[in-house]
């Protein structure tokens, strides 16, 4: 009888746990694709002259810089190895007694994530492709002008005063590649 | 020992009836998945920029919106909704809603509803009526996250 009883209070707990079938479920996913973008704030046509403005007599720093564009980039990556490159092309190489360079400067503090480092770069169409702002993570830096991003400085200097003529105007494009 | 076990007989019989009829059950129809691309992440394609709540608008894939069918039981019933505790993308937030206005049958609508692995109360029904729902993420910050699928499994639930 005890056997009888047993069995009865199995049945039961079963009956209970029937409840368990009133659910249903299905898979839910999400991918999240890896990229990277870059935009510079605000653009435009960046001009560089030496015209001997501002310049006295004997001085040797004759020079001009730009330094209102700032870059602004969202990854995701894996790691921190990604970076943005600068690439100079144009018809005709950049005088070897000048030297035109662009600096980024460390991400301002908008934004969250790994945003990776600025540098120096001195631009010529030799140089090809080189890395700018490297070390970059999943990252996104603002949008907002003159305040978020990598602020940009691009520098034009004589470097051989004994070489220098009057030359130009030199058009050349910069370009700036997100690498993921 | 007869007593006892026509007192078990007699058990075995009132706990269906004290339930109803049949335990409720749901049937869930419809997937849901959704692909982060660089144009999800920024509909004003400004670089710089982190992502926006990713709403049900983008749900890629088929099925979706997704519907919540109680196929038996006898309302009013509640319907609650769970997540598996598999891995899930760091900070973002699975929320699930009716869209509003709710059907005049559902008598509480505890929208929207953050699915844990924690079965949560999703609404209370007057009907066995199907009920759609949509799916939005919220919390989503691009520094959290690397490029991966996240998948889960969602378990909707009729209890009285």
């Amino acid at each position: 009888m005890k056997r009888v009883v047993l069995v009865l209070v199995a049945s039961l707990l079963l009956a209970l746990g029937g409840a368990a079938f009133a659910a249903d479920n299905h898979t839910l996913s999400i991918e999240v694709v890896g990229f990277g973008a870059v935009n510079l704030n605000p653009g435009g046509a960046v001009t560089l002259q030496l015209d001997g403005t501002s310049v006295t007599g004997g001085d040797n720093a004759v020079s001009d810089s730009h330094n209102t564009n700032w870059i602004q980039y969202t990854f995701i990556v894996s790691g921190s190895t990604s970076h943005v490159d600068v690439q100079l092309t144009g018809a005709t190489e950049v005088p070897a007694w000048l030297t035109l360079q662009v600096t980024a400067a460390a991400p301002a503090a908008g934004g969250a994530g790994t945003k990776g480092s600025g540098s120096t770069k001195t631009l010529t169409l030799a140089a090809g492709t080189q890395q700018l702002i490297t070390g970059i993570g999943s990252c996104y830096t603002g949008t907002t002008a003159s305040t978020d991003g990598s602020q940009l400085t691009y520098n034009l200097s004589i470097n051989a005063f004994g070489s220098a003529a009057p030359v130009g105007p030199y058009s050349y494009t910069v370009t700036y590649t997100a690498v993921p | 020992m007869r007593t006892l076990i026509a007192m078990l007989l007699g058990t075995l019989v009132a706990i269906p009836t004290a339930f109803g009829a049949a335990p409720p059950k749901t049937k869930v129809s419809g997937t849901w998945d959704l692909t982060l691309t660089a144009a999800d992440l920024n509909p004003a394609n400004t670089a710089g920029a982190n992502f926006p709540s990713i709403f049900s608008s983008l749900v890629s894939g088929s099925g979706g919106p997704i519907t919540v069918d109680i196929q038996t039981g006898t309302p009013p019933l509640w319907v609650s909704v769970s997540r598996d505790t598999a891995t899930w993308a760091p900070g973002v937030a699975l929320i699930v809603r009716i869209q509003p206005p709710a059907p005049a049958w559902i008598l509480t609508d505890n929208s929207p509803v953050t699915v844990t692995a924690a079965a949560t109360d999703f609404y209370q029904t007057n009907s066995t009526n199907a009920v759609t729902i949509y799916y939005e993420l919220s919390g989503v910050s691009v520094e959290n996250l690397t490029p991966q699928t996240y998948t889960t499994i969602v378990t909707f639930t009729a209890h009285y």
